[in-house]
This record gives structure tokens, sequence and C-alpha cells, in this order.
């Protein structure tokens, strides 16, 4: 199975793909079931994501890099309304990811 | 709940210290739409408010914004509040925030989930506006939280970001003892047809981004010999669901806040022509608008010269600040507006007339504006 990937440059943090997620796994307009966290630090100029993938591994998508964390290993990030351990794993959509569609930059794909 | 939007509001009192939420008369709703004209209907003699356009919040390009209104002796004015205070707004239960008063002790307003509190404001005394904004989100644990934040000067900043209130709104926050608004959006809001919403959205999304092409950061809105005086300029941002990164980070020199948002294109120019060479231009915006001020200084005659010098497209800039779609982007990249207007039908489950949308907007921001 394909997993989503991130590619950090690209981003320009518009935060639209944690959206996207959740629109199209409620039909409604929420981030809260959403497999995508946006993370932003504005005082550090900071931004990036976390993605909840398949059998729970976190994808942290960081400025300077990417790095996968295992279930079971600390995955840092500030306090969350719904910490990214608690939301459903990406399911890719079951096909052609959803916010792979609308990222503007291209800054998620499938690998 | 109808579509797009909650259809509720939260009345709030800083004399008495009261908070009602209240259904927004659906009729009210259908004439007025949302955004600027739903805040020209609520707003109180001499208060402020807050509101969503039906488009704020959702997948579609230039999304962020939320307006912001002053009243001020019978005149309401208009400022885009940009960055996700829109998004957090649009998921807090609550369209639009209607607040009046003053309050005897400083206070903070905290919006959450369907739920708002007004808390002692103790923890931000002798702090500016960025000091005021980090406060708030370590009291209530999460960076996420928009904060629109005042202190001595005339402009709110939110959320690390200044340049968009030209009409006074940080001021008349200070004058009712209002430190800072807090925002976190962790309700729903429903949408007809999702699936054709979001497919359309996404299209919107991928053509705008084509359009944009390399144009990115605070540098791209200004002319290259202005754009050459500004030193500590790095990684440039969106605001939620827009594809044109036109803000840019920038070094402070400070420890507690190294890094603040710069989309001020306004004040730099302004200072590019005032101070001399060898000013820092940034280091002195960064003092400015910690302290709630501008370069420009006096509020603007009108609406549409907040965020929007020089773009010109009267009709579209209206078009956002009913829809809730950010008025610098849409007149900058001139969008199709017949685009929004379809997309508005689909998430809506009914069509609105494109004319009604311009007429409604331009008759509120018309006003000394043009």
């Amino acid at each position: 199975m394909t997993q989503l990937k991130y590619i950090p440059e690209r981003c320009i943090g518009c935060a639209g793909c944690e959206l996207v997620c959740g629109l199209q796994r409620d039909e409604l307009l929420s981030t809260m079931s959403s497999s995508i966290m946006f993370h932003v630090e504005e005082e550090r100029g900071y931004y990036g994501i976390i993605v909840k993938r398949k059998g729970g591994e976190l994808l942290l998508g960081r400025p300077d890099g990417v790095e996968i964390k295992r279930p079971g290993e600390a995955a840092g990030g500030s306090a969350s309304a719904k910490p990214i351990k608690m939301r459903p794993e990406c399911d890719m959509c079951k096909g052609k990811p959803k916010c792979i569609l609308f990222c503007p930059t291209g800054a998620l794909e499938e690998e | 709940m109808p579509a797009l939007m909650r259809g509720s509001m939260l009345l709030v009192d800083l004399t008495d210290c009261t908070l009602e939420e209240r259904e927004i008369d659906e009729d009210m709703l259908k004439r007025r739409i949302g955004g600027a004209p739903l805040l020209a209907s609520l707003t109180k003699k001499d208060g402020i408010s807050l509101g969503c356009g039906p488009l704020t919040g959702t997948p579609c390009p230039g999304a962020s914004m939320a307006a912001a209104c002053v009243e001020k002796n019978r005149r309401h004015r208009f400022a885009p509040v940009m960055l996700d205070v829109g998004l957090e707004l649009k998921l807090s239960g609550f369209d639009i925030v209607v607040i009046e008063g003053r309050s005897e002790k400083p206070v903070y307003l905290w919006i959450r989930d369907q739920v708002a509190d007004l808390i002692s404001a103790d923890k931000l005394e002798g702090r500016d506006c960025w000091g005021a904004i980090s406060a708030v989100r370590k009291e209530q644990g999460d960076q996420r939280i928009q904060v629109i934040s005042s202190h001595k000067g005339p402009s709110a900043s939110a959320s690390y970001v200044s340049g968009w209130d030209g009409i006074g709104f940080g001021g008349t926050m200070r004058d009712m003892n209002l430190r800072a608004i807090a925002i976190k959006g962790m309700s729903e809001v429903g949408v007809k047809n999702p699936a054709e919403f979001l497919a359309k959205g996404s299209e919107m999304m991928k053509a705008s981004g084509a359009l944009m092409g390399a144009r990115s950061g605070v540098a791209s809105l200004l002319h290259s010999d202005v754009a050459k005086r500004l030193k500590g300029v790095g990684r440039s941002r969106a605001c939620f669901s827009c594809p044109y990164p036109c803000m840019s980070y920038a070094e402070t020199g400070d420890k507690e806040h190294p890094s603040f948002s710069l989309m001020d294109q306004r004040s730099i120019i302004h200072m590019s022509k005032n101070s001399p060479p060898q000013a820092d231009i940034v280091k002195e915006l960064a003092n400015l608008h910690r302290n709630g001020n501008l370069s420009w200084g006096p509020e603007t005659s009108g609406t549409y010269e907040t965020m929007t010098d020089g773009v010109g497209e009267y009709d579209l800039i209206a078009a956002g600040y009913v829809l809730g779609i950010c008025p610098r982007f849409l007149g900058l990249i001139q969008a199709p507006l017949s685009k929004y207007v379809e997309l508005l039908g689909i998430g809506l489950g009914e069509a609105v007339p494109k004319d009604t949308i311009i007429s409604l907007g331009n008759s509120l921001l018309g006003e000394g504006a043009k």
C-alpha cells in the first residue's frame, strides 16, 4: 500500500490539507478527525505537519526534513485539542488522496 | 444548522460581564449572506465585532478571512483578519462575535467549542501585543490558538501579524479593557454536497497555485528597491487555504520572540520613503507592531485601503468581505469570482447571484472608501 509523502521545501503552510482530510472523512468542516495535523510556532518562524500513517506510525514533517516515528516512540509536538495519536490513520482516501489533489504546491505526494 | 455557517452568534457585554449565545435570524442570514454585511447589521454602538463569511474556513483559495468591524459615530468600518483566525472562528461554534461595553478590569475573551469565557488579564499585564499572545497560548495550552491582542497603539496584532488593522480595532479593544480575543475551533460546520464541494475547491486551488507561479513572500508585494531594504527576512508562509504565501517570517533580534510574521507592505513602503537608507526597517517595524502601531500612523479613511493598497479591483474586494475570501488574494490575482459563486451554490445547496454579492459588499465598503 502507498503512503503519504511530505516535501517540506514545497510547503507554504496553508494547512488546507488538515481540513480537507477532515471534510473527506466526516463530510463536515472540521479538523478533529483529520489524520493530518498542522503545527506552527510563529515566534520561531516554524511550521510543518504531522501525519498519522498506516500502522500508527507518525510522519513528522519539519522545515529541515522528515522523520518517521514508530508507535511507542516519543513524537513531541505541542498540546492540542485532539492529539494526533487519538486520530484515525491515513487510509489514502482508499484511492487518490484528497489532500494531494488539493495541495497547491505539490508538497504532498504518494510514495 | 444552515450550510457553511452555524447560524449562531456570541454577544459579549463587557460592562456586565455577560456572554450570551443567540441564533442568527435565518432570514437575515439569507439576505446578508455573511461577513461584513452581517456585522453591519449586528454590531452595537461604539462596539466591535468579528465574523465569518460562508466560504471562510473552507477548502478553496484564499478562504482565510474573518471580517473585523468597528462601529464609531454610526459608521461601520471593516478590516480583514488573516492567518488562521477565520478558520478557528468558523469552527468555534459561532459565526459572529459581537462585543460591547467596557470591562472594569482588564480581561481577555476565550472562545472555543461553542463555549466562551471572560478571563482576568492579570497575566497579560505589562506585556505588549506579542507577549499577550504568548501568555494566552501558554495559559490555555495550545500553540494553534489564534489571538488578537491590543497594546498601546491603535492597531491590533493577530498571532504576530500586523498591518491588517487600519480601523482602530486594537485601540477600541484597549479602550474596552479587552486585552485579547483568543479563538480555537474544535466544532464542526455542515456543507451540502461535500464531495462536490471538495472537488470544486481543489480544482480552484490547483488552478490558483499555477497562476501564482514563483510569487512568494512580502518582497513579492514590493518594488525591488524597497524589497532590498528588508534584512533578516526568511521563510514565507500563506494564511489558511491560500496558495499565495505573501507573509514572510522576519528576525527581531529578541530572544523571547525571535521571529514575527511580516505582511504589512503599507508600513514597509511608508518607512522606505521616510527613513534614512541605513535604517533597519524590519527591526523598527517589529518594535511598532508589538506595541500596536503601524508606520503610517492614523487610521485609514476607508476599508479598501487595508491590505489592498493599489489593488483597485473594488468588486472583487467587496465580494471578499461578504464571502470570507482574502481581499488581497482576490484582487491581486484577479480571481474568477464566478467560480467562487458556483462553489458557494454547491456548498449552500442553492444559488446566490453574483451581482447580489457584489452590490451587498459595495454598499457597505464603498462608504468613504473609494
